[in-house]
């Protein structure tokens, strides 16, 4: 599933430009990671594409569909049946497990499924425990499952590996970036161990205007 | 995962939490539900008052303490009043035939409290009881017949149906004399016969010879200045020109207390009257904030699960499935509180009903059943409910962007 954006515009809500930006595309099942200095609206970038945000300006469709046509619940259903997307606040439900985080959004993945993504991501044994008592490390990697579980067409990540060591970090985007998932994947990322998993590397920056 | 699973797993989990809210809402709930009884069944009175006549004499009272104790059995144990005042009123002016402006007394029936059957009073009376000026005000037989004896007693229809009795059956009575110990024992009576409904006092006394009575007077040593010959109330039937010489005969040149049962009424329906207005304010002014404890609880809590709203948001609920889960939410706090609160009306009820004692019925006509709170259940639920549509009304407007950005 592809990712179109044309000529978009995103103000602050005090009215200030954030940023601008022309015509980008993400092919379908490619890899592109997005890197730039923090406060330029690299998340917010991925908000638009995920609908949580509408651009004051500018349009974006997912697949064929144009998102300024879609009301709330529908850009919610779109979200939930083709798009997973990883926050860098992570937004884990801290009174669920791991296993049931990971079960959040729809009723796939099940039970089994989602300890077995938990378990490729070396979170063996933490299925049972409830988010907030995880480490943080362990917590992006449910955040992480919790995506990759439920095989969406279009991953958006931000900042996925921040608090991972290199071994983990390594897992982490080997299963994000499992050719098998096929998905379209757009990643925020500031850590430099991300660049050789991508098939385009992007700087914001030069992005928008 | 649905949204009834995320509802029953988001209260599990905070367990403390929604301990306090169930039963902050359970509290709310059954002292709604006792209160509203009790009103209920204090109001209960003004239907059950008996047909007693024009007129009633007792010891110098109240009006309403003689109305309530003559013709509601209601009441403590009231004060003699001397039975050669019942012969005189029975003398000479005394017809039992009645015309319309006649200054005549026609009926004149005589009470002597004596005794309970557990909560029922038992009076001795005669059969001027069953004989009255106006017969529509007779009470009727309706199985087998009047006491022929000092050893058989004649029961009310709700005394017979609550205590499964029948004619024949054989009863203890003990002595109730009022605050006095008596050393008389309890006495065996048989049934002799059962008094057609009233939906009245009525069917809830006994009644037998007031020879009896004053036989567990006597028995008993009880000292009263008029020795045995006494009675605790006469109701009396009059022609429409006897009030006034009724009146000025009792209430002037006697030590008794004659009382205008219309008069006494009205009296005790306006005395009351404010009474009742505040009590039924109170009850819904109880429910009402009942209503006001749920929704604040509910929306205080709902509130606090903003960011989480906005996370199922980004997930993909749509609004209609975070609407359910706040519904399941509401209605899985609500429907257990209300259980709750339902036990804690039913264990209460009766507590609260005997520390009350003499100032609601003992044995009311009306049936106050735990139903009767239902009122209180609803309304909290929909409380609940409506606790839900601040939250819902945020839930809408909600951008998950700004939220989950913390902006």
């Amino acid at each position: 599933m592809n990712i179109s954006l044309k000529k978009i515009l995103v103000k602050l809500p005090n009215g200030k430009l954030l940023f601008q930006l022309g015509d980008f595309n993400v092919a379908s099942g490619s890899r592109v990671l997005i890197q730039g200095p923090s406060g330029k609206g690299k998340t917010t970038l991925l908000h638009v594409m995920a609908g949580l945000l509408t651009p004051d300006e500018g349009t974006v469709e997912i697949g064929n569909k144009n998102l300024k046509y879609l009301s709330d619940d529908e850009r919610c259903v779109l979200r939930r049946d083709h798009i997973g997307m990883i926050y860098q606040k992570l937004n884990l439900v801290d009174y669920l497990t791991a296993s049931e985080n990971v079960q959040l959004g729809s009723e796939l993945p099940n039970r089994e499924t989602a300890r077995q993504v938990l378990k490729e991501l070396n979170l063996s044994g933490s299925e049972e425990k409830l988010a907030v008592s995880l480490s943080l490390g362990e917590q992006q990697r449910v955040a992480v499952a919790r995506v990759i579980a439920r095989r969406p067409q279009i991953i958006l990540a931000d900042e996925p590996t921040s608090s991972l060591d290199d071994r983990n970090a390594e897992v982490l985007l080997s299963s994000l970036l499992d050719k098998k998932l096929n998905s379209t994947v757009v990643m925020v990322s500031h850590d430099h161990r991300a660049r050789a998993h991508f098939d385009k590397v992007i700087d914001f920056e030069k992005l928008v205007n | 995962m649905k949204p009834i699973r995320l509802a029953y797993l988001n209260l599990t989990r905070h367990r403390l939490t929604t301990f306090i809210a169930i039963a902050a809402l359970a509290i709310a709930v059954g002292s709604s539900g006792v209160l509203l009884r009790i009103y209920s069944l204090s109001n209960s009175r003004f239907t059950t008052l008996a047909k007693g006549g024009d007129g009633i004499v007792g010891a110098k009272a109240g009006h309403i303490e003689i109305l309530l104790g003559s013709l509601n059995l209601e009441g403590d144990y009231p004060e003699f009043i001397p039975a050669n005042l019942f012969d005189s009123l029975r003398g000479p002016e005394y017809s039992s035939k009645a015309t319309e402006d006649d200054g005549m007394l026609h009926t004149v029936i005589p009470i002597l409290v004596f005794g309970k059957f557990k909560n029922y009073r038992v009076m001795g009376t005669d059969e001027s009881f069953l004989h009255r000026a106006r017969s529509e005000d007779n009470p009727i037989i309706l199985t087998g017949k009047w006491y022929q004896n000092n050893g058989e007693v004649v029961i009310g229809s709700h005394v017979a149906q609550e205590e499964s009795l029948k004619v024949g059956d054989k009863i203890k009575i003990s002595p109730w004399v009022g605050n006095t110990n008596t050393p008389a024992p309890d006495r065996e009576f048989v049934i002799s016969g059962i008094i057609e409904p009233t939906n009245s006092a009525w069917d809830n006394g006994l009644y037998s010879t007031v020879e009896v009575g004053r036989e567990i007077f006597r028995e008993g040593k009880i000292k009263t200045i008029w020795d045995d010959k006494i009675l605790s109330y006469f109701l009396v039937y009059m022609g429409p020109k006897a009030y006034g010489k009724f009146d000025s005969l009792i209430n002037q040149r006697t030590v008794s207390q004659a009382v205008f049962t219309e008069q006494a009424k009205v009296l005790l329906e306006s005395l009351t009257g404010t009474g009742r207005i505040l009590g039924a304010m109170i009850s819904a002014l109880i429910i009402f904030l009942a209503g006001l404890c749920v929704s604040a609880l509910m929306i205080t809590r709902f509130d606090a699960m903003g960011t989480e709203i906005a996370v199922l948001r980004a997930l993909g609920y749509t609004k209609k499935e975070i609407t359910s889960w706040l519904l399941y939410e509401g209605l899985m706090m609500s429907l257990p509180a209300c259980l709750l609160g339902a036990l804690i009306d039913l264990a209460s009820f009766p507590i609260l009903k005997s520390i009350l004692s003499s100032g609601i019925p003992m044995n009311p006509l009306v049936t106050i059943s735990i139903f009767q709170s239902s009122i209180v259940w609803i309304a909290a639920v929909v409380a609940t409910v409506l606790a839900l549509l601040i939250p819902l009304a945020r839930v809408y407007r909600q951008d998950v962007h700004i939220t989950l950005r913390g902006i």
